[in-house]
């Protein structure tokens, strides 16, 4: 495979769930590229449309009431929204794979691990029994649990194990792309760090580019190469690493920020994004952080910002930039 | 450290594991694997002509004693040999029937519970229809329409549980279908089928097994029911429930005949609901001890 060409390349994504109350606007015209390798996080508070968004890469929308409405998603190469199902029977679980949220329910109660791990290497490659058994076992280990454990059931584990196998039966196949949806969010935080350095561990072992799906910065600056920035169903800002945490252009991400604590100032106290995300059944004709924003004016209230590229790297979608001299609170600091 | 000896342990004999820890689940074993020897050693020990339904005058309506244990009936023959003779008819078409009724109940339940939509209306739709005719009803009608043979006596039986059987199905995949884990099973890019079978049904199929060995002991008075109005095994062939109805006209003055062919039916019936316990605990594994 070439080095330039992409993992994923998710273009022009609508997602919508129809349901009698109205049309929830779930992800609003989204633009997502990963290249081989690369990690990219994806934050925004809950309902920002992360989760519908790593379902439709996998086209498992739950549909009725979910339908995705337009867009073009290239998984390796495969068009999935353009599949047949037994098509993308065979893309699930050996192109892409996913880490649920919560550990808890995400493994079947009545099979044993090992079971769970093989089922994932039978379907995808042609092995006999013993062999993906014994591949099972070997997948154990590199999660850091004993082999003994394969005959083990899910409730004979704690949380951190059992994400440690679903991590297992994620990487099984070896995928091009990994989605982890909020990998830690179920777990206490010593757990969460292992989880974490394990996951960067195996992602760097199998080669595999990852998604990561999550509302924690920190995690973000740990195991990411790029961050998109997600509110109401739009990517407000995307940029590496870098150019997000120490250059940081939309008012949004400024806001996700300054709700964390600082260990450099102590005293201060938290300062939360004031308000609610807008209702997703009806999508304000202007921008949709407005009413949020400090720094909104008229014109955010009427015409809807697109995204801004600022380097090759770097974009983001605020009307403020319109002013080439504006730059926000943060930034003054900053520099 | 001491390292723990690995061996592949297949579901059944996980289940069996567990089964044998359950005290009420093996009484009902051994009630059932006791009537099931008796039926079969009796199967060396009597004769038909003679011992099952040969006729002996001068000993009828004697009640119990040491020559005859649970006394003779109207025609003089000896109930016992034809309580242990009949138990094959009713244990047979009643397991076939019970089985045959859960699997096809359980196949349309799980599609409508699992599909919805148009597929669960149009199960639905018919189970509620043949829940509307009494199942004797539909009995009586299959027998009559198809012929009188053990074979149709074993779906006239059945036919009336499968609406139930699918109900419940459907409930229980209903309450399963949504769970992550088979979100997840699909994310690994198993499909509908392996989906529905491996890994919803394995999850929803327990108050379906419970319901199953209760539903024996109906399939068995379903039978009873259906010889009595002539349509089940015809006499003199010995069969529980014919036993049952034949002795109740003499119920005043010789209530044994009636007792023992009853008690045959209870016992087998608790032996059954006692198996269904002792599975319902052992295919759970979080009673695991």
């Amino acid at each position: 495979m070439e080095m330039n060409e992409l993992v994923l390349d998710v273009s022009n994504l609508i997602v919508e769930y129809v349901t009698s109350e109205g049309t929830v606007h779930a992800v609003n015209d989204i633009d997502l590229k990963i290249l081989p390798q690369k990690s990219v996080g994806m934050v925004g508070e809950t309902g920002a449309g992360k989760t519908s968004t790593a379902l439709a890469i996998m086209n498992l929308i739950p549909s009725p009431p979910g339908v995705i409405r337009s867009g073009k998603i290239k998984l390796n190469g495969y068009d999935v929204l353009n599949m047949k199902d037994s098509e993308l029977d065979q893309v699930r679980g050996s192109e892409v794979a996913m880490i649920f949220q919560d550990p808890m329910t995400a493994l079947n109660p009545v099979l044993n691990i090992g079971e769970q791990i093989e089922e994932s290497i039978l379907l995808h490659e042609k092995v006999s029994r013993e062999k993906a058994h014994e591949q099972a076992c070997k997948m154990l280990e590199m999660v850091g649990l004993d082999r003994s454990r394969v005959y083990d059931y899910p409730h004979q584990l704690s949380g951190g194990m059992k994400q440690r196998v679903i991590i297992a039966i994620a990487l099984c196949c070896n995928p091009h792309l990994l989605i982890a949806d909020e990998p830690t969010t179920a777990l206490d935080v010593t757990i969460q760090a292992q989880v974490l350095d394990l996951i960067a561990n195996l992602r760097d072992t199998y080669k595999t580019a990852m998604l990561l799906i999550t509302h924690d910065l920190g995690i973000v600056a740990e195991m990411c190469d790029e961050v998109s920035v997600m509110y109401a169903g739009r990517i407000v800002e995307h940029g590496t690493v870098k150019d997000v945490f120490t250059d940081t252009k939309h008012p949004y991400t400024e806001g996700l920020f300054n709700s964390l604590p600082n260990i450099k100032d102590r005293k201060s106290r938290l300062k939360p994004i004031v308000g609610l995300m807008p209702d997703p059944t009806e999508v304000p004709e202007g921008c949709s952080f407005a009413p949020r924003c400090s720094y909104a004016t008229e014109a955010c209230f009427k015409r809807r910002p697109t995204l801004k590229a600022f380097s090759d790297t770097h974009k983001a979608s605020c009307l403020a930039y319109e002013d080439p001299a504006f730059l926000i609170e943060r930034n003054k600091h900053g520099r | 450290m001491k390292l723990k000896k690995v061996k592949r342990r297949s579901t059944f004999s996980e289940i069996w594991r567990n089964y044998r820890k359950s005290f009420s689940g093996m009484l009902g074993l051994v009630i059932i694997v006791g009537i099931l020897a008796t039926i079969f050693v009796g199967n060396f020990i009597y004769d038909y002509d003679t011992d099952v339904i040969g006729q002996n005058v001068a000993e009828r309506k004697q009640a119990p004693s040491a020559e005859h244990f649970f006394g003779t009936d109207e025609f003089g023959r000896d109930i016992l040999t034809r309580i242990i003779w009949g138990g094959r008819y009713s244990l047979a078409i009643g397991l076939a029937a019970v089985l045959m009724s859960s699997i096809i109940g359980v196949i349309f339940g799980s599609f409508a519970g699992y599909y919805g939509g148009v597929v669960e209306t149009i199960i639905m739709r018919f189970a509620d229809i043949f829940q509307a005719i009494p199942a004797i009803m539909l009995g009586i009608c299959f027998v009559t329409a198809f012929g009188q043979s053990i074979f149709m006596l074993t779906i006239a039986v059945s036919i009336g549980a499968i609406p139930a059987v699918t109900r419940v199905t459907r409930a229980s995949v209903m309450t399963v279908k949504d769970m992550e884990y088979v979100e997840a099973a699909r994310a690994i890019g198993a499909n509908n089928i392996v989906i529905i079978f491996r890994h919803v049904l394995m999850n929803a199929i327990s108050p379906v097994i419970v319901q199953a060995t209760l539903r024996i002991g109906g399939a068995i008075v379903g039978i009873a029911a259906l010889s009595f109005i002539g349509l089940g095994i015809t006499a003199p062939t010995p069969e529980w429930g014919a036993m049952l109805s034949s002795a109740r006209q003499y119920l005043r003055g010789y209530d044994y005949m009636a007792l023992y062919p009853g008690l045959a039916i209870m016992v087998t019936v608790l032996g059954f609901n006692l198996i269904g316990d002792g599975v319902r605990d052992s295919m759970d594994p979080k009673l695991k001890k």
